[in-house]
């Protein structure tokens, strides 16, 4: 590791905390810098050095950050930091954030170990959910009929009517589909996140999973998708590092 | 959210795209991992987001009308020939919100095996039909 000088004008960007021996070869992060890791007390910070007057990012920065990060998760337990910390001060400011939050780090990376979470999207096939409301709502197949012939781009009041019934109907809908869903994959994990979902989505949520399980999970999922995908589709994302299962805190 | 090309394993129904995709890098690490406290000074790298959408479903009347004129666009099927009922297969017939409802609970039951529980190792093709069993297989490539 570096001497403990003062690096004028670098810092460090703080991709997380990995037991201290993790192998980080060959490992680059922003700006295909190698990433290295600064150890204390059996934990170690990946950093990676960038000049601090370094203009604004862009996305680029946060696939390398995502990079590393699911690079590390991929081979060890990792507990990644939130994205766009950099440490501007010299490396053993580094060994000091360790040294802080040693207890909850090293929490962190038990709880984890093993474990990798994987994001799960389902989503309705949208004109086939929307056709299957239309069959089954009496009242949203009365106002389809009394609007569809009403001309474009005029906001008539029961366009709005049909929309509501339409956004009720399929919430109710959605809330039965989802929990099916989650009765699937919820003996496959040990902690999960529903996180909010866009209009037809019937759910998104991110699952930590024991690594052992991951075939098998989806394995089943797999088997599932088969069985609905003429009205949901299901997308599976990971694994990734377990971002969702670290505690987040915003800053004050 | 669709332009990610979803990279279908092995034909599966399963849609499994790499993580690296922006949408999914954004939606998966933004705002998400530990901070650090912050005595030590912290900046943040400045991002330009382009492609996050706001996914929370708002009830707003715009809302409405892109349901409501998503509702009424399905009259393309019936003018395509294909009548409503056709479109939608069989779910027409009386019983059809069980009907949907039990598509996905019978795949459960068929895939979580109703006696054994999940502390099964992975090798579990039990109750599978021949052709999901072999899609399985096909997906190992």
């Amino acid at each position: 590791m570096a001497e403990a000088a003062v690096l004028e004008d670098v810092g460090f960007y703080f991709y997380g905390v990995v037991a201290a021996g993790t192998d980080l070869a060959g490992l680059s992060g922003l700006d295909e810098v190698e990433v290295e890791a600064v150890e204390h007390e059996g934990l170690a910070a990946v950093v990676s050095r960038l000049p601090l007057q370094r203009p604004p990012g862009r996305s680029a920065e946060l696939a390398a950050h995502a990079r590393v990060v699911d690079t590390l998760a991929a081979a060890t337990t990792v507990v990644p930091a939130q994205f766009g910390l950099v440490l501007d001060h010299d490396i053993v400011e580094v060994a000091r954030v360790l040294e802080d939050g040693a207890p909850r780090f090293q929490a962190l990376l038990d709880s984890l170990n093993g474990h990798a979470q994987l994001n799960l999207r389902a989503s309705y096939v949208p004109e086939r959910v929307l056709a299957e409301l239309v069959q089954q709502d009496p009242q949203v197949a009365a106002l389809r009929e009394r609007t569809k012939r009403l001309p474009g781009g005029t906001p008539h009041p029961d366009l709005v009517r049909l929309g509501e019934a339409v956004s009720r109907a399929l919430n109710r809908k959605r809330l039965e589909d989802a929990q099916t869903v989650l009765d699937v994959v919820l003996p496959y994990t040990a902690e999960h996140v529903v996180r909010p979902g866009g209009e037809y989505d019937v759910l998104d949520v991110a699952l930590l999973v024991d690594r052992e399980r991951v075939a098998s999970l989806e394995t089943t999922l797999e088997g599932l998708a088969e069985v609905v995908h003429e009205r949901i589709r299901l997308r599976l994302v990971g694994p990734v590092a377990a971002y969702d299962f670290v505690g987040s805190a915003s800053w004050g | 959210m669709t332009v990610q090309t979803a990279s279908r394993r092995g034909g599966g129904y399963l849609e499994r795209p790499a993580p690296s995709g922006l949408a999914d890098v954004v939606e998966t690490i933004l705002d998400k991992g530990i901070v650090i406290d912050v005595y030590v000074r912290v900046s943040l790298v400045g991002i330009e987001l382009l492609t996050v959408d706001a996914r929370i479903v708002i009830a707003s009347v715009d809302t409405y009308l892109r349901f409501a004129e998503a509702t009424n666009r399905l009259d393309l099927y019936e003018k395509g020939g294909k009548d409503l009922s056709e479109a939608i297969g069989d779910l027409q017939e009386t019983g059809a919100s069980k009907k949907v409802g039990g598509a996905i609970r019978g795949a459960k039951k068929a895939l979580t095996g109703s006696s054994s529980d999940d502390d099964e190792d992975e090798e579990r093709p039990r109750k599978r039909s021949a052709s999901s069993s072999r899609r399985r297989e096909s997906s190992r490539g």
